[in-house]
């Protein structure tokens, strides 16, 4: 009787265990200088956190998308062999995060994602992220295999086209992610005055904020 | 000297002012609508062929919500024959849209999840990308939303302009949009919106059943119909244009093409005035036939002084009366016998009597037969070109026509009555060879010299008496005939 | 022995929750390498300098393609195992409303004739993630398209089937799969079934106005496009088709296909 009891006991250890294992590995990224809010059991149906494929930084940790919850994320795909607009596309998100004042620039998480899975390894990515003087307390530069990237940029709607060299043709865009991982805006004209997106992320910090207040969880 | 300067001054400024004015005007149309405010919201009122939406009276620009579905559906091309038509509201052509300059205008453009092709829209009347085209591709299932402020009056054509746009054009896509201008035009009793479209279809004209689109024919713009309002018949009959008399009629013509321009008349009618091109600041007056080009418009308008069935036609007249492009506006109410009578009599016509046969001269009259065997072979010519037809070649006749030269007794007993016959004609009762005729037979106007020349030829045949005339004969003949008449 | 017994249950109750779908090998065409002139080519646009003309054949390698599109049955199948596809779970996120909107629920078709006719109003997360669950990959546009070349045989007949499926209505209810002709490389149904859903059909880069090819300057490492043949409008309609979608859309004639190499 009670081998066969330590036996259940066994097998259902083994199911849950998996489960463990699998949360561990995809631990929150820690969000200095604020304090993190209860997140809420699901993402919202819209979140492109509900992408599930693992992902590795430029300082070859591996995480799932939903570790970056928490709080607003600005985010755009590139690739570091690009001539021209991934250099723009990264100054543009740094004069964003130089324009927030201080408290909403902590609160912030700046993310690249790389479009060129064949060559983007993470060493490559710290070397990019050295090269453009990134602070690296805020931001994270991804590498992910072909079908997560297509994965997200479908979701995200970046449009490619890999040719046989390996370069790409990408849309441009830089988003706006709430804490949940759900799109709240999208910047296309990398010319366009920065406040439109500052403003705006510091309209999300207040949301966040006045909810603490008032003791809802989001 | 001085004087004449300071004189001419004020003038000369006046005149710069107003040219400025003048050129500030042109211009300000533009402008003046990209800043004109708007004021409230409406949803857009949208009206199927051949009916217009009612004139718009508000004086302000305002916000026109507007929903346009898109459905792919097989329907009547002409009786008998079947086509899947691609449409803007279920129907060729599109729906009217009637909005005010200024206006600005959300919409949305929605693809019925039945259709199988995505589809956008270019409208004319907006200034943007594509029309609107780059922002409207829209899959089956899916709807797309743009606005676009109108800043310009007038009427346009919209269509679809997914590649390739021939095909989407050619299946019916297209409709007009009126931007009803600032001042709007004077009203009318009636206004009907009507669009040519030419149709390409791999059977021929009347190739009965479900017809498939032709790719080779629109590269080749060679339609096999083309109709006003997506069918043959669409506006005839118990599907005519009404009006009464006393009524001034305004149609909206359009032309979506894909290939062919229209010539538009209507039949029976003159166009008072012209807006050309669709424009609403420079009217014509007084046009029979007006150009719509491929992807244009017109607005035309006439009084209905007199009752009758007027045709709307395409003046290249192939396409009006073998493929379609044939519509129709009964008015009906009193006559004006003095606008147009009618008809009045029907009479004979017929001047002097029987008619004369003026023969083909030739270009140099020919020398006088100097032998028997020359008049002979002179008279066999005369009488294949003149007198074969009724007699025919071997002097037969037709049995209870034309009466027999071939042994004719009559012919046969009488050399100078013959003579006579064919320089005067004959009519009334007649035996030949025991047969009764009672024709016409035509005077012939032929020489002397021609004259001897069939009738030796014509005695010489077919077992006739041989006997000789010459032109001295005829001579004396005609001397025996002060008015020509046997 | 009850022990045992209940080890085996539970493992296979594992084993159905990580979904292992049957694997069809057997139902793929082998398509040798080769190469095609696809419909539009692009050129890099060097500043200053006009596009050079571009009837540009591409290379295909040797690849496997599933003979007929995937049918209701085997989406069934998948659903499934994997309950986050089902109709009722599916995030917002993987696709729209109308998801599955042709099945009787979750996991019941309308009919068991359904079963064999192709899957439809399936987004491409849905059908990359099928493929993905056999093994599988869903085509490139270039292999898709190289299996509709059918090795050059046909072309003007393809065109003509093809313009004649485009202008029947769409409301009718779909033929089983294995309906459709066969073509040289062994692949059935490339026309006259439903569109299909490809791994990169978003790669055009000429916006939504396929009207003249748009020199890219919006773009990262923008080019023109040209198409090789203005006079198949067969091919306009099908890349026209691809430009107006989105990942997270469904169609009621959109399916697809899995490819491997």
């Amino acid at each position: 009787m009670r081998h066969a009891m330590r036996l259940r006991v066994l097998c259902l250890a083994l199911v849950f265990g998996a489960c463990a294992v699998a949360s561990a590995a995809a631990g929150p990224v820690t969000m200095p200088g604020m304090p993190s809010l209860p997140l809420r059991k699901t993402v919202p149906g819209m979140s492109v956190y509900n992408i599930s494929s693992s992902w590795t930084t430029q300082a070859g940790r591996s995480i799932a998308l939903s570790s970056l919850r928490g709080g607003p994320v600005v985010a755009a795909m590139v690739y570091t062999h690009c001539p021209d607009v991934c250099p723009l596309i990264t100054e543009r998100m740094q004069m964003i995060e130089q324009a927030l004042p201080p408290h909403a620039r902590d609160a912030v998480r700046f993310v690249l994602v790389s479009l060129d899975w064949a060559r983007d390894s993470p060493s490559q990515l710290a070397k990019f992220a050295a090269q453009h003087r990134l602070d690296m307390n805020r931001w994270t530069l991804l590498h992910g295999d072909e079908m997560a990237v297509r994965e997200l940029a479908n979701v995200l709607g970046v449009d490619f086209y890999r040719n046989d060299s390996g370069n790409f043709q990408h849309s441009i865009a830089i988003f706006l992610l709430d804490r949940d991982g759900v799109v709240k805006m999208q910047q296309t004209d990398m010319m366009a005055p920065l406040a439109a997106m500052t403003a705006r992320i510091v309209g999300l910090l207040r949301e966040e904020k006045g909810r603490r207040q008032q003791g809802r969880p989001r | 000297m001085h004087l004449l300067v300071r004189g001419l001054i004020r003038p000369a400024a006046a005149l710069l002012l107003l040219a400025g004015a003048a050129t500030i005007a042109g211009a300000a149309t533009r402008d003046q609508n990209v800043r004109d405010p708007i004021t409230g919201q409406e949803t857009g009122r949208l009206t199927y062929a051949p009916d217009v939406p009612p004139p718009i009276t508000r004086t302000h620009a305002t916000k026109v919500v507007i929903h346009l579905e898109v459905r792919e559906l097989e329907q009547r091309l002409a009786d008998g024959v079947r086509y899947t038509f691609w449409t803007f509201g279920g129907r060729v052509p599109g729906k009217f849209i009637r909005i005010r300059e200024g206006d600005l205008v959300e919409f949305h453009l929605d693809n019925h999840p039945d259709n199988k092709m995505p589809h956008n829209i270019d409208l004319h009347a907006v200034i943007g990308q594509g029309g609107g085209a780059a922002s409207s591709l829209t899959a089956p299932g899916h709807s797309s939303v743009f606005s676009f402020k109108a800043l310009v009056p007038g009427l346009y054509v919209y269509h679809c302009a997914t590649a390739p746009v021939a095909m989407h054009v050619g299946n019916g896509m297209y409709g007009l949009i009126y931007v009803q201008p600032r001042k709007p035009l004077p009203a009318v009793t009636h206004e009907y919106y009507v669009m040519q479209g030419d149709f390409y279809t791999k059977g021929a004209n009347g190739a009965q059943g479900l017809q498939p689109f032709s790719m080779e024919k629109v590269l080749a713009e060679k339609p096999e119909y083309v109709v006003f309002n997506g069918s043959v018949g669409a506006l005839t009959g118990a599907n005519a244009l009404k009006a009464n008399v006393g009524d001034t009629v305004r149609l909206y013509v359009g032309n979506g093409g894909p290939n062919l321009t229209s010539s538009f008349h209507v039949i029976g009618q003159i166009f008072d005035t012209v807006w050309p091109e669709g424009n609403t600041t420079a009217p014509t007056h007084a046009v029979q036939t007006t150009t719509i080009p491929a992807g244009g418009a017109a607005i035309v308008e006439f009084k209905i002084n007199v009752p009758g069935t007027y045709l709307l036609v395409d003046h290249a007249l192939e396409r009006a009366f073998n493929r379609g492009a044939l519509a129709q506006l009964k008015a009906t109410g009193p006559e004006n016998k003095l606008v147009y009578s009618g008809k009045i009599s029907d009479e004979v016509y017929l001047p002097e009597g029987t008619g004369i046969r003026v023969t083909e001269q030739p270009s140099k009259l020919p020398a006088p037969a100097q032998s028997q065997a020359e008049r002979i072979k002179l008279g066999e010519g005369i009488f294949k070109t003149n007198c074969m037809a009724c007699h025919q070649e071997t002097g037969v006749g037709v049995p209870g026509a034309f009466p027999p030269l071939a042994k004719s007794d009559y012919l046969n007993a009488d050399k100078v009555r013959a003579i006579k016959t064919v320089i005067g004609g004959r009519q009334g009762p007649l035996t030949v060879n025991g047969s009764k005729y009672d024709g016409v037979m035509p005077a012939w106007t032929l020489s002397d010299e021609e004259i001897a020349n069939v009738l030796t030829y014509i005695y010489a045949s077919w077992g006739n008496s041989g006997k000789h005339v010459t032109p001295s004969d005829v001579k004396a003949a005609r001397s025996g005939m002060p008015s020509g008449k046997p | 022995m009850r022990a045992v017994r209940l080890v085996a249950v539970l493992i296979a109750a594992l084993a159905s929750v990580s979904g292992g779908a049957e694997y069809h090998g057997a139902d793929m065409a082998a398509l040798p390498a080769g190469s095609y002139v696809p419909f539009y080519v692009r050129d890099s646009v060097k500043p200053g300098r006009p596009p050079a003309p571009a009837f540009r054949s591409v290379a295909v390698r040797a690849f496997r393609l599933d003979r007929f599109p995937v049918t209701n049955a085997q989406f069934l199948a998948f659903v499934r195992g994997h309950s986050e596809w089902r109709r009722s779970q599916i995030k917002a996120v993987f696709a729209d409303a109308h998801y599955l909107a042709h099945w009787q629920g979750d996991l019941a078709l309308r009919k068991p004739a359904d079963g064999e006719r192709p899957v439809t109003n399936v987004s491409w997360f849905a059908a990359a993630a099928y493929c993905r669950a056999n093994h599988k990959m869903l085509p490139t546009t270039d292999q898709w398209e190289y299996a509709l070349a059918n090795r050059g045989a046909d072309t003007d007949a393809i065109k003509r089937r093809i313009l004649s499926w485009y202008s029947t209505p769409a409301n009718r209810e779909l033929p089983p799969v294995r309906s459709g002709d066969v073509n040289r490389y062994g692949v059935s149904g490339l026309i006259g079934l439903v569109w299909e859903w490809t791994l990169d059909f978003n790669s055009m880069m000429s916006g939504p106005d396929l009207r003249g090819a748009q020199a890219g300057a919006q773009f990262c490492g923008g080019s023109s496009l040209g198409a090789t043949d203005p006079g198949d409008y067969a091919a306009f309609m099908r890349y026209a088709m691809r430009q107006s979608l989105k990942a997270s859309y469904t169609v009621s004639n959109l399916g697809f296909r899995c490819a491997m190499p």
